[in-house]
């Protein structure tokens, strides 16, 4: 499982699975122009695990779903993979998300009224391929829920639905794998088992970005990019959890 | 995608359960009418049925023809606002659906099929309800004196084949919006924690809004030159058309107009403040329960007083025609009144039935025209009656539009078997109740008596001539307003019968509506209710709250039905006014009917409203446990 594959064929490590190029993003609202991004230029490399950190309202949430193609910037170009996500039209966009990238988020990830391996099952369904049922089961497994198969997600606790989560977002192996907050409600094992799965998922080549409010889980990540007022105001490389805080700290003053 | 279909379905049966009672009751309604349809047709060629029952059952049959467009609108209608809620509620899931990689096209085609299982399992359901219930409301129809007619059932498959083809297509039309709505949702929809109801009306919202809107402002222009049929059109129109538009614009008219009366009592409770809130931030729930009573008070307002004002315009016609003091209702005293002193003319008011154009039957006067123009003033406005014998007819004006006929037109008729062409030589002012549509003379064909009206000699007044016909022909002889007042309320009494007909199963419609928005609304709202309760709300306060909502939506919808109902009621008085030029007429508000019907909406939500929180509580008290 922990075989290292960053270097398969046709994906150097230097290869980019997600470019931002001067990304802005303003909201129109009653109150008036909200300023979400400001100006974000990054290039997420293949293979690679960045975490997003920054104070509440920072644009953490704002920026990854430009990247992610669920938005339209105001200005600036998403690519993914080299292709510009704006010429795309819905259904283009859903497909390639769907073929490239894979979602976590902090809460509401799963159909109620699926079981858990339905809904591990169901992007490949999609997506209009037969379902491999030892690969679903070994996604549970790897996230721990072999067991839990059968059930739909109102009877799991919220750290077995953010597992199943994270078991479809793996199931698929998208090139990109997004999560906004995925540890927020986990307890600390769950949390760990997570975090690795995440670092594993990055050493097997693909790329994870992450956003959340916890140093201890940035410290998995290889980059740490700090966001404030909607711009892009640090990076770190290969922190442990002590200098992050700290990053973090002084940000906030 | 019918996998995910299925297991939603299994999953949260409750919204569907709304949507699949909401369909079988149409399914149901719409076998039961082609049941009644087909009875009508088969006992109707029965050898044996004489020409007036002939005439009755033909009445019967493009009533129940009424009644199943009614139902079918009002069908198609509910069943799209049960689906559009549906899918307004499960914003999130889709969202989710599309962001692990569900294209639109796949969320419609989960939709569809959502609505396919549930429509079969309703068509299914709907056909057996529509057969089992089908005898019952043929028997209901005698009992209640709709017709004397018996009516034999037609076999159970013709209720069938019309009411399956019709529960798919109100399937297809209710979900197709809601689909392509379902389609639209963004894969963020998933991120967002409540979804902020807040709906940009659609083109074709905007196109109905905008008709409505130039049929209301045209015939407010026109009002003063509506001709009495044209009002009449407009009543039968109007409403639907407002109710469309009000069905397709309701999140946007309906939660200002509930928010403006519930404005009075914000400041002094705070069930009626949290109320308001309510209605403002759920706007589906509110514009879903205030659209079926919208539309049956649009509706039945609408139809309940233009019957009542045509009745008395036909009065106000009889009274203007009037000449004769008294009548006598029982013809065979003629001869005896004729002699008696007191009495100057002697009407004798005759019909016979003939079939009249292709196939529909008329009551034919046959008047003597001397004593018709003494005692019901009967003169030409157009042409002249002295031209009225052999083969020509005379016509009441409003026969003139109905018909399509003109002076000098002809009339085909068959008389002893024979076909007869009539010509039209006379246009005779309107007097329903004292001679039909068309009038001809003796020498063409006999008619059986039915009415005496009588004039005195001159010197003699109207109450000893009274005396005089009373002492002949007893409690049959009465004066002519005791007698117009007597048909007059049998004319009030058959409208009402076939408004109960005709506007039963829409109510029933609307009220299962009313009922299961309600329902789906406060069990969408289950978790917000819970924060209130948690924030410190009484369960008693939880109750008035969703009393005071759930009045407050029906009141809303109330106002805008009945002010529907009220401006057509106004332009048929215009036009009442206008035709019965000088002549006063009585103006008969059907207040008792009205408010039953206003009544029965607003109960019908309250006590679906107290079910919720009942639910809501034991369920709580059940997960404390
Ligand atoms: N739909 C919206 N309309 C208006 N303003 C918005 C909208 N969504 C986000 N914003 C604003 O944009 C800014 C960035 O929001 P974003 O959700 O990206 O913050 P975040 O960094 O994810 O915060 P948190 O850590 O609290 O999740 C905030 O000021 C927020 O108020
Ligand atoms: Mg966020």
């Amino acid at each position: 499982m922990t075989v290292q594959q960053a270097t398969a064929p046709g994906s150097t490590g230097t290869d980019v699975a997600v470019t931002l190029d001067g990304l802005t993003r303003s909201y129109r609202s009653k109150a008036g122009r909200v300023d979400a991004l400001r100006g974000i230029t990054h290039a997420f490399r293949s293979g690679t695990f960045t975490a997003i950190m920054g104070p509440s309202g920072s644009g953490k949430s704002t920026l990854l779903q430009l990247a992610a193609g669920l938005d339209e910037p105001t200005s600036g170009r998403v690519l993914i993979g080299g292709i510009p996500l704006g010429g795309l039209d819905q259904t283009e966009l859903t497909k390639l998300r769907r073929d490239t990238m894979g979602f976590v988020f902090q809460a509401y990830n799963l159909l109620d009224a699926l079981t858990a391996f339905d809904n591990v099952a169901l992007p490949a369904r999609l997506a209009g391929q037969r379902v491999d049922r030892a690969a679903v089961h070994d996604a549970l497994a790897r996230v721990g829920l072999r067991e839990l198969a059968r059930r739909r997600p109102p009877e799991l606790s919220g750290g077995q639905q953010q597992r199943v989560a994270i078991a479809r977002a793996l199931h698929v192996r998208p090139q990109v794998l997004f999560a906004d907050e995925p540890t927020g409600a986990l307890d600390r094992h769950s949390g760990r088992v997570v975090l690795d799965l995440l670092r594993t998922t990055a050493d097997q080549g693909q790329t994870v970005v992450m956003v959340t409010h916890d140093p201890l889980a940035a410290s998995y990540a290889d980059e740490v990019l700090f966001l404030a007022d909607g711009m892009v105001v640090g990076r770190l490389r290969d922190a442990d959890a002590a200098q992050i805080a700290t990053a973090m700290s002084e940000l906030e003053q | 995608m019918f996998h995910v279909s299925r297991q939603s379905v299994r999953a949260s049966w409750p919204a569907y359960a709304g949507a699949f009672v909401a369909l079988t009751f149409g399914i149901a309604l719409i076998a039961v009418t082609a049941t009644l349809i087909g009875a009508v047709e088969t006992t109707g060629t029965r050898a044996g049925v004489s020409s007036a029952e002939r005439l009755q059952l033909d009445d019967l049959s493009s009533m129940f023809g009424v009644m199943s467009g009614v139902s079918l609108f009002m069908a198609i209608f509910v069943v799209a606002s049960t689906f559009g809620f549906v899918v307004a509620t499960r914003q999130r899931e889709l969202g989710l659906l599309r962001l692990i990689g569900a294209t639109p096209r796949q969320v419609r085609r989960l939709l569809l099929g959502e609505a396919a299982l549930v429509a079969l399992a309703a068509t299914v359901a709907g056909c057996l309800v529509g057969t089992a219930l089908g005898p019952v409301a043929l028997w209901a129809l005698r009992a209640i004196g709709v017709t004397s007619v018996h009516l034999v059932a037609p076999p159970a498959w013709i209720a069938w084949v019309s009411a399956a083809p019709s529960g798919v297509l109100v399937a297809l039309l209710g979900c197709r919006r809601a689909s392509k709505r379902a389609a639209k949702v963004p894969p963020t929809a998933a991120l967002r924690e409540a979804s902020l109801e807040r709906r940009r009306p659609g083109v074709p919202a905007i196109l109905t809004g905008a008709l409505t809107a130039a049929a209301m402002v045209g015939t407010l222009v026109l009002a003063g030159q509506l001709s009495l049929l044209a009002a009449v059109m407009v009543a039968v129109f109007l409403p639907a058309l407002m109710v469309a538009a009000l069905t397709s614009l309701g999140p946007l008219v309906v939660p200002p107009v509930a928010a403006l009366l519930a404005r009075p009592f914000v400041e002094r409770s705070v069930a009626a403040r949290l109320a308001a809130g309510e209605l403002r931030t759920a706007v589906r729930t509110t514009s879903s329960v205030a659209a079926p009573v919208t539309a049956i008070a649009a509706m039945a307002g609408s139809l309940l007083l233009t019957l009542s004002f045509t009745v008395d315009w036909s009065s106000g016609q009889d009274r203007a025609q009037f000449a004769a003091p008294v009548v006598v209702t029982d013809p065979s005293v003629a001869a005896r009144l004729a002699a008696d002193p007191a009495v100057g003319v002697v009407d004798v008011r005759r019909t016979v039935s003939l079939p009249v154009g292709d196939g529909d039957t008329e009551d034919v006067d046959v008047v003597d025209l001397a004593t018709a123009a003494a005692a019901r003033r009967l003169r030409a406005d157009d042409g002249s009656l002295a031209d009225l014998h052999g083969r020509t007819v005379a016509v009441a004006h409003t026969y003139l539009t109905d018909a399509g006929v003109h002076l000098g037109g002809k009339v085909t008729t068959r008389i002893d078997g024979k076909r007869v062409r009539l010509r039209i030589v006379a246009v005779v002012p309107d007097a329903p109740d004292l001679y039909g549509n068309l009038l001809v003379t003796p020498g063409l064909v006999t008619g059986a008596p039915t009415q005496l009206f009588l004039t005195p000699r001159s010197g003699v007044s109207d109450h000893r001539l009274l005396r005089a016909a009373q002492a002949l022909a007893g409690g049959a002889a009465m004066t002519r307003d005791a007698w117009i007042d007597g048909v007059t309320a049998d004319a009030r009494r058959a409208n009402n019968l076939g408004l109960l007909v005709v506007l039963g199963p829409a109510g029933l419609y609307a009220g299962i509506a009313i009922v299961n928005a309600t329902l789906i609304g406060a069990a969408q709202r289950r978790r917000q209710l819970r924060l209130v309760g948690l924030l410190g709300a009484t369960p008693d306060q939880v109750r008035r709250t969703a009393l005071w909502q759930a009045g407050l939506t029906t009141g809303a919808g109330l106002l805008l039905g009945g002010t529907t109902a009220g401006y057509v009621g106004w332009l048929m008085r215009q036009a009442i006014t206008r035709d019965l030029a000088g002549h006063p007429a009585a103006m008969t508000i059907p207040w008792l009917p009205l408010l039953g019907v206003a009544g029965t909406c607003v109960g019908l939500a309250l006590v679906a409203a107290l079910a919720a929180v009942g639910v809501r509580r034991r369920a709580n008290a059940h997960s404390v446990a």
